[in-house]
């Protein structure tokens, strides 16, 4: 499959801030393109049928519906859609439930910008983040 | 009639003095004073007891009939028995019984009444039955009294004495009824003539009207019965005459007559007076006779006789009232006025003697003072000097001129020397000798010579003075003194005249009284003070030696050598040649004094302006006279008038110490010792006790119920002689401080009493001011109401602290739910606030940190900025890692949603310990939610003890123990590890094993943290926290939050034991 030249994301998060630093970082990278951004489900239901991004950030943690419950939307609309949930915390029993309810990946927000990038590239690529380095995540991120 | 066989015995010390008929009185309140009129018979002058009548009529409220009877009951009360029924007087009131209660008997008219000995009141019906009245009640003759009685009498022991149709005399001694009549004597039952009477049947055969074959003896209707000193009983008939008993026998007595006996009066020496209808008769011991019977009574149909306490007789004829004494009979001349009859007669307990008649009762009372006027032969009402002689005869000069002499009942005029033109200013004698001076005639002096009056007059042309004397005084040494109007004082000594004036020393030449002490010192009153004359010399008291006025009336020595001074001002006395005023005098005796004279009984007699007065001496001598120390006489005492006149003497004391008085109406005198006699006390006794208008039994124990507002006790003083001047006083111990001010009220209102004992006290006085110290006395109770009995009060206070405490038990309760509601809410808010802070905070620092991460990412690699950024980046990276620690915290409780053991049980993996360490989490008993707040605060506390096992105790166990009790909740964390340093323990080392951060946090949640460890043995952590404040209620809002329950329930809990083992 030929690169698409720009990966097309949609990042859905309750706080401007943290979009705003997401914003930044997918920016700053050449192949990268934000195409939309959503502060609740309703709106990353609505953005992600006008938008039809590549990729879509997820945040977990959300006022009202959940993003699992979202990317539970999205995904019996689009079940094609690829999305990566966000979170501040790990060890969350929701992470378990967001990779069993479709979730690509996840990625805790304090990860450096570069390890957040390659998931992305990753999943993008259509390769599925290994559980285990997954777990390893988990664990390395809560020695930190 | 002169009757030489007057009986000696009969005391002379009261009898009758002369005694004129005197109307138009009616001015006078109540009492219409009326003198008994009497033909003097001849009468003694020594005898001086006066009576004043007063009567009630039907217009006084007398209920009306003929009086048969009169009796007085030992409180005092007047009995009168009439063809009404039975009425009851007090002195003011009448009150007629209408019905005998209890019994159902109605009081018809009253043929007798008797008074015993023993309390009784004993009343004979005209239907021959016989009632006695005790206590308030009646009750009916019984047994051999029941029926048949025909008199009433009186033993000797003052016991009552019945004569009965069938049975003769009956005696009547506590309870019971004697005949005393012999059975054979007695009348025989149809148709037997055994002694075995049956008596109910003869005493039926009576009430049933049947005409009995026979009395008992006398075979007579008895009219009077009565027993003589020597004990034998006498009986008068209706028409066979008199009859006594001896030893049971009736026998007659004297020769039977045909005239009815109407009554019997038991005398001395066992005589009897018999009155009948044919006039009066005496037994003289062995026969009836008409000896010593005064001829007014020997035809006189006599109705009742009484012997006063005086041994007079009183006889009631059906054409007066006659007094026999021993002088003889006086006739009541008042007639006219009573309608003559007078068919009842009793002498009350104060002297006082009643009569009754066909329209009512008289009441004769004994006065102090008798007093003479114009219708006792006296020329004038008004006189002024008086001198009694040695022979008793009474020198007096009217104020309009003349001189005449009193004695007896005869009153004489002296013509002689001119006297009937002139006025006599003053009279004085010794011996057989009166001296007299007077207005114009100069000193005259009388001499009695062999029944006749030899006059020698003194003038101006002979020595004296002035032809004016006003004052005369002869002395003990012969001497007369002559006081002048104006011209000085004469000395009249062996025929010769030494005369003194002022410029002897006289402080005036105007002498108003003379007098001579007992030491022979003279003493002259004059208008300018008092002059003494001793051994010759003069010497004046004045104003100012302690005279109340220098203007001096009288002068009287006493006995003891006091010098009495009248003055204009008041009385005053000489003592010791220095003056005293009394002190404590009452108005009277601040009034201008005109005469004093001394009686023998220690009073002094005085005229004032206005009064007359009875004064103790000893009183006035000390500390002032009391109330009892002084009298006024009055009105109803017998004067006429009370003003006293200004002249040398118009007060005097007679030989036998009679003391004389001129007043302005009449020449009164009065036996000192007559007056002295105190009269019976008032006799006091509650009459009625109402409560709310509705009377009340008197009798036995009085409780009041509190509801009742008004109690009203009547009471009454009784005192027959002077009824409206009985006073009284009352207090009511538990409610007046003090005795009530002296009133004539008779009844004592109390309202609104509060509940509680009470005694109420009345006294009486009579009319003497005297207040007998007997007092009647009512104790009573009031009952409170429920409400205010003590018990009920302290009910109610108990109550009330109760009510007080389960509210404020309420109140704390409630607050503490409120409370803990509160902090529920406050954690809660709280938490919400630091989880939304802590969210905001960190993804705003994470954006940061992203953002910081890829400007960092485009600085050149060498560039000097990239390391201090890259620094940068890691301290956010730290806060990052802190702040999301925090948060994890605080989200634990709300959004976990995991329960305490799975919380704490993940604990070992996120510390992510490497080393071999067996960790179980034991749980006990079943599991309670915890409230919110605890739960945080226990998970932490709990995180940390497992933090600091793990990280530092290199224990191989480590174990957590759940344990939920219902009264408790208790965690424990174990290690056998190295133990704490056991001053680390106490000191807790801030911040690295966080000991005290534990024990405050366990404190704030209302747990009790404890360490326990050694070291090298292991380390224990403990944290118990009470039920109540640990778990989430479980109990509806009811009784169980009042009280905490001992024991707490205690629940079977299965255990329950997790384990986990950590790889």
């Amino acid at each position: 499959m030929t690169d698409n030249p720009r990966i097309r994301i949609l990042s859905v998060d309750d706080h401007p801030l943290l979009r705003e630093g997401l914003a930044t970082i997918i920016n700053s990278q050449p192949n990268m393109e934000l195409v939309g951004q959503a502060a609740n489900a309703h709106e990353a239901l609505q953005q992600f049928r006008r938008l039809h991004p590549d990729i879509t950030l997820m945040d977990l943690r959300m006022p009202g519906k959940s993003g699992i419950e979202a990317m539970i939307d999205i995904r019996s609309e689009f079940p094609d859609a690829r999305i990566i949930v966000l979170t501040t915390f790990d060890g969350d029993l929701d992470v378990q439930r967001a990779l069993e309810a479709g979730a690509r990946a996840y990625l805790l927000k304090s990860m450096p910008p570069r390890e957040l990038v390659e998931v992305i590239r990753q999943v993008h690529a259509g390769k599925e983040p290994n559980p285990q380095e997954i777990a390893a995540n988990l664990r390395s991120n809560s020695q930190a | 009639m002169k009757s030489s066989s007057r009986n000696s015995n009969i005391s002379r010390r009261e009898g009758f003095a002369s005694r004129r008929v005197f109307s138009g009185l009616a001015l006078a309140f109540l009492a219409a004073g009326l003198f008994l009129p009497l033909a003097a018979a001849n009468d003694t002058e020594g005898a001086l007891s006066h009576y004043i009548r007063d009567r009630w009529g039907t217009d006084k409220g007398f209920p009306g009939g003929t009086v048969s009877s009169i009796a007085q009951t030992a409180d005092g009360y007047l009995w009168i028995g009439t063809e009404e029924g039975l009425i009851r007087f007090d002195g003011l009131n009448f009150h007629l019984f209408e019905q005998a209660t209890p019994t159902s008997v109605a009081l018809g008219p009253v043929q007798g009444l008797m008074a015993d000995a023993q309390g009784n009141l004993w009343i004979l019906l005209q239907s021959t039955q016989i009632l006695r009245y005790r206590n308030g009640k009646f009750e009916l003759g019984r047994e051999e009294a029941e029926f048949g009685i025909t008199s009433l009498g009186r033993r000797k022991d003052a016991t009552v004495l019945f004569s009965s149709l069938a049975l003769g005399a009956i005696a009547y001694h506590d309870g019971n009824f004697e005949t005393l009549t012999s059975p054979s004597e007695r009348a025989p039952s149809e148709g037997t003539a055994t002694t075995e009477t049956d008596t109910r049947s003869t005493r039926l055969s009576w009430a049933i009207g049947f005409r009995p074959q026979r009395f008992a003896e006398p075979n007579a209707t008895v009219t009077a019965i009565t027993e003589t000193s020597d004990g034998k009983v006498w009986l008068g008939t209706r028409d066979k005459g008199l009859f006594y008993l001896s030893q049971g026998r009736v026998l007659p007595a004297g020769t039977r007559f045909s005239e009815r006996i109407n009554c019997l009066l038991a005398w001395q020496n066992s005589e009897l007076w018999i009155g009948t209808d044919d006039g009066l008769l005496r037994w003289n011991g062995t026969q009836i006779t008409s000896d010593g019977v005064p001829s007014a009574l020997l035809h006189r149909q006599v109705l009742s006789l009484i012997g006063d306490r005086n041994f007079n007789v009183w006889v009631a004829t059906s054409e007066g009232l006659v007094h026999l004494d021993g002088a003889g009979a006086l006739l009541d001349q008042d007639s006219p006025h009573t309608g003559g009859k007078i068919t009842a007669l009793f002498e009350d307990r104060e002297g006082n003697v009643w009569a009754g008649g066909p329209a009512g009762i008289q009441r004769l009372h004994v006065s102090a003072f008798v007093t003479y006027s114009v219708p006792d032969g006296l020329p004038s009402a008004s006189n002024g000097p008086v001198y009694v002689d040695e022979e008793g005869r009474t020198w007096f000069a009217p104020l309009a001129g003349g001189l005449y002499w009193k004695k007896g009942g005869q009153v004489g005029r002296v013509t002689e020397a001119g006297l009937s033109h002139d006025v006599v200013y003053s009279i004085d004698g010794r011996g057989s000798e009166v001296w007299v001076g007077r207005e114009r005639g100069g000193l005259t002096v009388l001499r009695r010579t062999e029944g006749s009056l030899t006059a020698k007059t003194y003038t101006k042309a002979d020595g004296l003075a002035q032809d004016g004397v006003y004052a005369v005084h002869v002395s003990r040494d012969g001497t007369v003194w002559a006081g002048t109007l104006s011209g000085g004082l004469s000395a009249l000594k062996n025929g010769r005249f030494t005369n003194y004036t002022t410029e002897n020393g006289l402080p005036s030449n105007s002498v108003s009284s003379i007098a001579e002490s007992p030491d022979g010192t003279m003493w002259f009153a004059t208008p300018n003070g008092l002059s003494r004359l001793s051994d010759g010399r003069w010497h004046v008291f004045t104003a100012q030696d302690g005279l109340p006025s220098a203007d001096l009336n009288c002068v009287t020595p006493d006995s003891a050598g006091t010098l009495w001074i009248g003055s204009s001002a008041g009385i005053a006395f000489l003592v010791a040649n220095q003056v005293y005023v009394p002190p404590g005098l009452p108005g009277t005796l601040q009034e201008p004094v005109f005469g004093i004279a001394e009686d023998k009984g220690g009073w002094l007699w005085i005229a004032t302006a206005g009064h007359v007065v009875r004064a103790k001496r000893s009183t006035l001598l000390g500390s002032g006279p009391g109330v009892a120390d002084l009298r006024e006489y009055g009105l109803t005492d017998g004067l006429l008038g009370t003003e006293g006149m200004k002249r040398q003497q118009s007060v005097f004391a007679d030989m036998h110490g009679y003391i004389w008085f001129s007043l302005n109406r009449g020449l009164s005198v009065v036996d000192p010792t007559q007056a002295e006699r105190s009269s019976a006390p008032a006799l006091v006794h509650l009459e009625s006790i109402s409560v709310d208008g509705s009377p009340v039994d008197p009798q036995g124990p009085l409780r009041i119920s509190s509801a009742r507002q008004r109690i009203a006790i009547s009471y009454a003083g009784l005192s027959l002689s002077n009824a409206e001047r009985v006073r009284y006083r009352y207090k009511l111990d538990g409610f007046d401080r003090d005795w009530s001010e002296p009133s004539t009220t008779r009844t004592a209102i109390y309202t609104n009493l509060s509940p509680g004992t009470y005694k109420f006290h009345v006294i009486a006085s009579n009319s003497d001011a005297l207040w007998n110290s007997a007092e009647a006395a009512l104790p009573f109770a009031i009952d409170p109401l429920w409400w205010q009995t003590w018990w009920a009060r302290l009910t109610a206070v108990l109550a009330a602290a109760l009510l007080g405490f389960a509210f404020y038990r309420s109140r704390m309760v409630r607050m503490a739910r409120q409370y803990s509601i509160r902090m529920e809410e406050r954690v809660a808010e709280r938490t919400r606030i630091a989880q939304d802070l802590h969210d905001t905070l960190l993804q705003g620092v994470l954006s940061a940190s992203m953002q910081l991460h890829v400007a960092v990412d485009t600085l050149p690699e060498d560039s000097p900025a990239r390391p201090k950024l890259q620094r940068t980046l890691e301290l956010m990276g730290q806060v990052v890692k802190e702040g999301r620690d925090t948060l994890r915290g605080l989200r634990s409780s709300a959004e976990w949603n995991s329960d305490l053991q799975s919380s704490l049980a993940k604990i070992p993996q996120e510390l992510g310990s490497l080393a071999e360490i067996n960790f179980r989490l034991i749980v006990e008993g079943e599991p309670l939610p915890l409230r919110g707040g605890i739960h945080d605060e226990v998970y932490r506390i709990g995180r940390e003890a497992l933090a600091n096992a793990f990280r530092h105790s290199r224990a191989r166990n480590i174990d957590v123990l759940l344990e939920y009790q219902a009264d408790h909740f208790r965690v424990l964390v174990n290690d056998d590890g190295c133990g704490i340093d056991a001053h680390i323990l106490q000191s807790g080392r801030e911040g690295h094993w966080g000991l005290s951060g534990m024990r405050a946090r366990a404190e704030r949640i209302g747990g009790k943290f404890r360490v326990l460890s050694r070291p090298q043995a292991g380390t224990e952590v403990e944290l118990c926290v009470p039920g109540s404040i640990a778990f989430v209620s479980q109990h509806p809002d009811g009784l169980s939050k009042w009280f905490r329950r001992f024991p707490p329930r205690r629940k079977n809990m299965p255990r329950k034991s997790t384990n986990e083992r950590t790889p």
